[in-house]
């Protein structure tokens, strides 16, 4: 029967069905943490061939910085040459700078800003190191690195020569950089550099490895390891190769990721370096430009389990929020991600196991781990990128392609794996390498950047749902190094107090130099930032307001 | 085999004529068969004197000796009755019976072929050949006879026992090709789709195993084995989880079987959102066996897996090597335990035990140079982690030694 009162029965109906289908098959959460792809017209091009040249698979390094001080986030990616000559012959191996309006759309720029390149990059790390204030580029390869001086008119000049960072090793050859870190290791107000270097490799003398009826990349044991590099930097636009004297240059390894922090907290900034199948290195800085590796006493040279594995990014960052910097790694399947948490004592223990990460891992394989907090919560995630270091006719006896995953911070040292529902899933698994954060949109959720061998890049504009907010930092040091690198910031509101510090060193072969960002969840104050510079000053700001960038210059 | 041999002995007993020598065997060998062994021996020693030459009368009084616990006269009986017999005798059988019950499946196997290969055998002796030389890791005989048998008889069974065979000779796709015949003939046997399955994930096909297992689970839901072997091709897939819970549920079925605890304590780092359940079942096993050594060692390193409360783990461990001071992974887990107490002494010493024990676990070796380390003595440190670095080097490959081509040097 028709009419206004069955209408409304009717619905009435309906409305109750709709109820309890809805108590019966509650609706799926939405993912605390979303992305959405955005693509950009970069294609990384390692040369593949069939003969399965190391280089060929670990090229994929990506920078995040704002070259022209427009207050936008802007990509460079490093990319590969014709493997066998080791030169960039066409302009798909071109080196690639992509400037970014400022609502999150980039425009290629290389042309105009001289930063083509010329040999086989792999790996980059930004930083200002002659506090003019426009950061500068290092661009890590093989058998060649190179410093781009940042002019401040939108170009950049080569100055490797003049800087002397691209000396042959007397004792190793030429060697293989897959990148490095800027850092003020002697706290003089200079950006310093620490260059990783892989294996040595030579295409002469490079080994064969068949693997059924096709080639495949070489285990690292086939290859030397080789020592990295710390170069001391001499305020005139040259540097000194300090790594012997400062003592890295005795402990060689193959590194493949380097994180930088000031791990005991006696103010001067260390490094941990993740070696392929071999002991990690962790380097304590002992002041004046020397450095002991301490990896083994402090529990990082192995995971607890005492297996080697294949090493591959870095971040060292506080995850806990504990006040003491930790460090994530990423390796191959089988092997899992492992994460180490400070102990505060000067060691760290293997959490991998309880922080649901190895359970989580153990059939991924990673490249590039970039600890940030993705849905502002307080907590910071762990964007992962993936993808198998052999080639795809690996497949399927080894899963080669695969998605990038973030792991969630469920609170303090537990994560959750979140791929398909962050979205990760909705691009055809890749060979992902390196990776970089920043806001591209200006929305206050960091967004990444991620690079996969013969593939397209892919941006990743975070969706996050939640109005939780945020604080962003951009800091300016003074008597420290301009960029603030090593400066550590608490954060403290009504409901957490957050500890980071500033780096921009992260992940594989990659560089994230945006203002550092702080998810503050649901509190909409802060009642005090506290920054330590470098210099050993302490800068306290009190009541800042959330949801912004806020510039902080030391005084 | 006692009955097979008797109803021999009767059958033979049967035929003979009621003549001297005959009547001795023929009273001798029931005699044998109603177990009555002095009047057997006696009446078989004067048969053997009266035809010093039959191999069939050895082969008799070799089974008498052999019933009357008198060893050597039963092997030098069975010598005997070997060299006498020609290749038509049926001693031949009898010996392979000998022989199975003195464990000596080798002579059982050979002796069993030859009579398997002469024209008066049973329609039964090639399957019984087969099986034989599989016993005794013949495999080529295995695969021969079998092939015979299955000729001569094409029976599940048969299907089976050849797959055995192909399986023994490391023939694994020709194994599963018979075992997945004799499994769909008869899915109803757990053997048969038990093999299979075994075969499957032998052979890496963790796919096939998990359907093959999955079906059997059902079929056979109180089958412990079928359980844990479902867990096996499950982690196969690396599919932890459920290969977590395939092992939990082989602990609820039996509870006293070891296995499926040794697989979990080996992936507790994986258990993941299951740990609790995990937990929950050594606490039970432990509960259930405290007199158990490993019982007790599992459930403290389950402890552990979930940051659990340290000095309980320390006191089951320390329980543990108690109940067995010779058991390596607890000293291992009590020196890591106590090298994160930073308890470096005690825990350089329990490792040493571990080691002790059980030399070739690298990450023993690992944190042992650690507390050595610790303790200020870096030569023993050091040694330590060159053996840390050899064992890694076998294990996954991983090591500083490279190769040298011929013609150009290394960079």
């Amino acid at each position: 029967m028709r009419g206004p009162r069955s209408a409304r029965v009717l619905a009435g109906g309906v409305a109750f069905l709709a109820a309890a289908w809805r108590v019966v098959y509650p609706q799926a959460p939405a993912s605390p943490i979303r992305f959405a792809y955005q693509p950009i017209e970069f294609t990384l091009n390692s040369c593949e061939t069939a003969e399965r040249h190391a280089p060929e698979t670990m090229a994929g390094g990506v920078a995040v910085f704002d070259y022209n001080n427009d207050g936008a986030p802007d990509i460079f990616f490093t990319n590969g040459a014709d493997i066998h000559t080791l030169k960039k012959t066409s302009p798909k191996y071109f080196n690639r700078l992509f400037r970014n309006d400022g609502k999150g759309h980039f425009q290629d720029v290389t042309g105009a800003a001289g930063l083509a390149g010329s040999g086989f990059d792999v790996g980059v790390a930004i930083g200002d190191y002659d506090n003019d204030g426009y950061e500068d580029i290092f661009v890590g390869g093989v058998h060649r690195n190179t410093l781009y001086h940042n002019n401040g008119n939108g170009t950049f000049s080569d100055v490797t020569a003049k800087a002397g960072l691209n000396n042959s090793d007397r004792e190793y050859g030429p060697l293989w950089s897959v990148g490095g870190a800027w850092v003020d290791v002697n706290n003089d107000g200079l950006l310093d550099l620490i260059v990783v270097n892989y294996l040595s490799w030579s295409i002469d003398t490079e080994p064969v490895c068949p693997e059924g009826n096709h080639r495949e990349y070489c285990h690292p044991k086939m290859y030397r390891p080789t020592p990295n590099q710390v170069f001391l930097n001499n305020g005139d636009g040259t540097f000194r190769d300090i790594s012997a004297e400062s003592g890295v240059r005795a402990h060689p390894g193959k590194g493949m990721g380097i994180g930088v922090a000031d791990y005991d907290l006696d103010g001067r900034m260390d490094f941990f370096v993740a070696n392929d199948k071999m002991y990690n290195s962790l380097f304590h800085n002992k002041g004046e430009g020397r450095f002991e590796e301490v990896a083994f006493d402090a529990n990082v040279a192995l995971r607890e389990n005492a297996e080697l594995i294949s090493g591959m990014g870095v971040d060292f960052r506080d995850l806990d929020n504990d006040g003491y910097p930790d460090i994530v790694m990423v390796a191959l399947d089988d092997e899992t991600f492992p994460v180490f948490r400070n102990t505060g004592k000067g060691e760290f223990a293997d959490i991998t196991g309880i922080s649901r990460i190895a359970a989580l891992s153990v059939s991924m394989s990673g490249y590039s781990p970039a600890i940030f907090d993705f849905n502002n919560d307080g907590w910071k995630d762990i964007f992962v990128t993936r993808g198998h270091v052999q080639s795809l006719q690996a497949a399927p006896r080894v899963t080669v392609a695969q998605p990038n995953t973030v792991f969630h911070n469920l609170g303090g040292v537990r994560f959750d794996a979140l791929t398909a529902e962050a979205g990760l899933a909705l691009q055809p698994p890749q060979r992902h390498r390196g990776s970089a954060v920043g806001d591209f949109n200006g929305d206050g959720r960091p967004d990444v950047v991620v690079t996969a061998i013969g593939a397209r890049a892919e941006i990743w504009m975070n969706q996050s749902p939640g109005a939780n907010h945020w604080l962003d930092l951009k800091l300016e040091g003074t008597k420290s190094n301009r960029d603030a690198i090593g400066a550590r910031v608490k954060v403290v509101t009504r409901n957490k107090t957050q500890f980071n510090h500033v780096t921009t060193s992260c992940g594989y072969a990659s560089s994230s130099a945006g203002p550092m960002h702080f998810g503050l969840g649901a509190d909409a104050s802060v009642d005090l930032v506290e920054i330590r510079w470098p210099s050993g000053q302490v800068q306290q700001l009190k009541t800042v307001m959330p949801d912004r960038v806020v510039r902080v210059k030391e005084p | 085999m006692t009955r097979s041999f008797a109803f021999l002995l009767v059958v033979l007993a049967g035929v003979l004529a009621a003549q001297s020598f005959e009547d001795e065997f023929r009273r001798g060998l029931v005699a044998l068969s109603s177990h009555d062994l002095p009047q057997a021996r006696q009446l078989l020693e004067e048969a053997s004197r009266l035809q010093p030459d039959n191999a069939l009368v050895w082969a008799a009084l070799a089974q008498t000796y052999l019933w009357g616990k008198e060893a050597a006269l039963a092997h030098d009986a069975a010598g005997r009755a070997a060299r006498l017999a020609s290749p038509e005798s049926p001693a031949h059988h009898a010996l392979a019976m000998f022989y199975s019950e003195t464990g000596d499946i080798a002579k059982a196997a050979r002796a069993e072929r030859l009579y398997a290969s002469s024209k008066g055998a049973d329609p039964g002796a090639a399957a019984r050949a087969a099986g034989l030389s599989l016993r005794a890791g013949d495999a080529a005989e295995a695969v021969a006879w079998s092939r015979t048998a299955l000729q001569r008889s094409e029976t599940t069974e048969m299907h089976h026992l050849l797959g055995q065979a192909f399986a023994a000779a490391n023939r694994p796709g020709d194994a599963e090709r018979e075992l997945r015949v004799a499994a769909e003939r008869d899915p109803l046997v757990e053997v048969y789709v038990y093999d299979l399955g075994q075969m499957q994930l032998r052979r890496g096909d963790f796919a096939s195993a998990t359907a093959t297992f999955g079906k059997a689970c059902q079929r056979f839901p109180g089958s412990a084995q079928m359980q844990l072997a479902s867990g096996v091709a499950a982690y196969g897939q690396r599919r932890f989880a459920d290969a977590i819970d395939a092992f939990l549920r082989v602990t609820a079925i039996d509870s006293a079987l070891e296995q499926p605890y040794v697989f979990l304590a080996r992936i507790l780092p994986l258990a993941g959102d299951r740990l609790p359940q995990v937990v929950a079942a050594f606490a039970a096993w432990e509960k259930a066996e405290p007199g158990n050594y490993l019982a007790v060692c599992l459930h403290a390193k389950a402890l552990g897996a979930a940051a659990g409360d340290t000095a309980e783990i320390e006191a089951k461990l320390r329980r543990s090597i108690q109940l067995n001071d010779g058991y390596w992974e607890a000293h291992f887990e009590l020196g890591v335990l106590l090298g994160k107490k930073r308890e470096w002494g005690q825990a350089a010493a329990e490792l040493s035990r571990s080691i002790e024990l059980n030399p070739r676990v690298a990450a023993a070796h690992f944190h042992l140079a650690r507390a050595c380390d610790k303790l200020g003595d870096p030569e023993r440190a050091q040694a330590e982690r060159a053996e840390h670095k050899r064992l890694t080097a076998e294990e996954t490959g991983a090591g500083p030694e490279l190769p040298v081509r011929k013609d150009k040097p290394l960079p």
